[in-house]
C-alpha cells in the first residue's frame, strides 16, 4: 500500500498541462465545424488572356510542324504519294546494269508495291512514335525518310529541267533503296 | 488524353498537349495563386510566369510525385517569389488582421470562411493554405518558406486560432 502511495505521488510529476483540454476542445472544434468547409472553398477561374502570353514565352519544339493532327496527316500523305510514286517509277525504269539488286531487297520492295496500305500503316505508326518520343531512333527513321523524299524531288526536278543521265539514273535508284531499307527497319521493328 | 501521354508529347514541346495540360490545371493553380497573393493581376503573373517554367522544366518530371503536385510548387514558389518581388514580404503579425473583410455578413458560410482567411495576414495564411487546404506538411512548408518546422507548427496553431475568432460568430 506504501509503494501504490509512494507510486501516485511520483506520478503527480507527470500531469498533463492545465491548458491541454482546452486545445484538444479547439482542436475537436476546428475539426468539426472549419475543416469541412476547406474542401468546399470556391475554384476560381484562370483569365483567358494567360494562355496566349505563356504560349509566347515558350520554344517550339523540333517537332512544331507536328503540332497540328492535319498536318501529321498531310505530311504523311506526302510522304505515302513520293513512296508510291517513287516505287512505281522504278518499276518502269529499266534497271541498270549496276549495282545489281539483291533477291530480299527486291521481294521487300515488291512486297510493299503491293501492299501499299502496309507502308501507309508503317509510317503512320513512326509519325506518331516521333511525334511522342523525338530522341528515339523511330524519330531519325521517320527524318532520314523524309530527307530521301525530298532528295528525290529535288533529283526529278533536276531531270525535268536539264535532262536525264546515268549519273542521276543511279543516284535515284540509291534513294528507292535507301528508302526500301528504311520502310523495312520500320516494318521490323513494330 | 491520358496523363502519360501528355506528359510525353509536353516533353516534345507539342503545342497542343501543352495548352491541354494548361486547360487541366489552370483554373486550381490560378486558384492557389490567388489565395497567397490575394490579388488577382498578381497571381495571374505568377500563373503565367509558372506554367511557362512548367514547360522549360518539364523534361525533368521523372513522376517520383504526381504531375498536378509538381505543378503546384512551382506554382507555390513563383507566388511566394512574387510577392518578395513585390516587396510583399509574408506578414505574422495578426494586429494585421484585414478586419473590412470579416464584419460582413455574407449569406454563404463557405463565402465567408474564404473572406476570413484572405484577411489573414499573408505569412499566416500562406502556412494555414498549404498544410490545411493544399496537404503539404510542416516540413514541406519549412522547406518551401525558409522557416523551421516549429515555426510552421506555432503559425498553423495561431492561423486556426485567429480564423476561429473571426468565424465563431458564423458558425455558433
Amino acid at each position: 500500500m506504501e509503494d501504490f502511495n509512494q507510486l501516485k505521488w511520483d506520478n503527480q510529476k507527470y500531469l498533463p498541462p492545465n491548458d491541454l483540454w482546452g486545445k484538444i476542445e479547439f482542436d475537436l472544434d476546428y475539426q468539426n465545424n472549419i475543416k469541412p468547409l476547406l474542401e468546399q472553398l470556391p475554384e476560381r477561374t484562370a483569365p483567358s488572356h494567360i494562355w496566349s502570353e505563356i504560349e509566347k514565352n515558350i520554344p517550339s519544339g523540333r517537332m512544331r510542324l507536328l503540332k497540328r493532327k492535319w498536318v501529321v496527316q498531310t505530311a504523311a500523305a506526302i510522304v505515302l504519294l513520293a513512296v508510291g510514286f517513287g516505287l512505281g517509277s522504278w518499276f518502269n525504269t529499266k534497271p541498270l546494269s549496276s549495282p545489281v539488286l539483291s533477291y530480299s531487297q527486291v521481294k521487300t520492295i515488291s512486297n510493299l508495291e503491293e501492299d501499299q496500305e502496309s507502308i501507309n500503316d508503317v509510317l503512320d505508326e513512326y509519325v506518331k512514335k516521333c511525334k511522342y518520343y523525338p530522341n528515339e531512333i523511330s524519330c531519325s527513321l521517320v527524318n532520314d525518310f523524309t530527307d530521301l523524299v525530298s532528295a528525290k524531288a529535288e533529283l526529278e526536278d533536276i531531270i525535268k529541267r536539264m535532262g536525264n543521265s546515268d549519273n542521276i539514273m543511279q543516284q535515284l535508284r540509291r534513294i528507292e533503296l535507301e528508302k526500301s531499307r528504311i520502310i523495312r527497319n520500320m516494318a521490323q521493328r513494330i | 488524353m491520358e496523363e502519360q501521354k501528355l506528359i510525353a508529347a509536353c516533353k516534345a514541346n507539342d503545342r497542343l498537349a501543352q495548352q491541354l495540360l494548361y486547360k487541366r490545371y489552370a483554373n486550381a493553380m490560378f486558384t492557389i495563386s490567388y489565395r497567397i497573393t490575394k490579388d488577382k493581376e498578381l497571381a495571374a503573373d505568377v500563373l503565367q510566369e509558372a506554367f511557362v517554367r512548367v514547360f522549360h522544366y518539364i523534361y525533368t518530371f521523372r513522376g517520383e510525385s504526381t504531375l498536378g503536385a509538381w505543378i503546384k510548387t512551382i506554382v507555390v514558389r513563383s507566388a511566394l517569389a512574387m510577392l518578395k518581388k513585390e516587396k510583399k514580404e509574408l506578414s505574422f503579425d495578426l494586429s494585421e488582421v484585414d478586419e473590412s473583410h470579416t464584419h460582413l455578413h455574407f449569406s454563404h458560410d463557405i463565402d465567408y470562411l474564404e473572406k476570413a482567411i484572405l484577411s489573414l495576414p499573408s505569412g499566416y495564411r500562406t502556412v494555414f493554405l498549404l498544410i490545411e487546404v493544399e496537404g503539404y506538411t510542416h516540413q514541406d512548408v519549412a522547406d518551401l518558406l525558409g522557416v523551421s518546422v516549429g515555426t510552421s507548427k506555432s503559425q498553423l496553431f495561431y492561423a486556426k486560432k485567429r480564423l476561429r475568432e473571426l468565424i465563431s460568430p458564423k458558425i455558433e
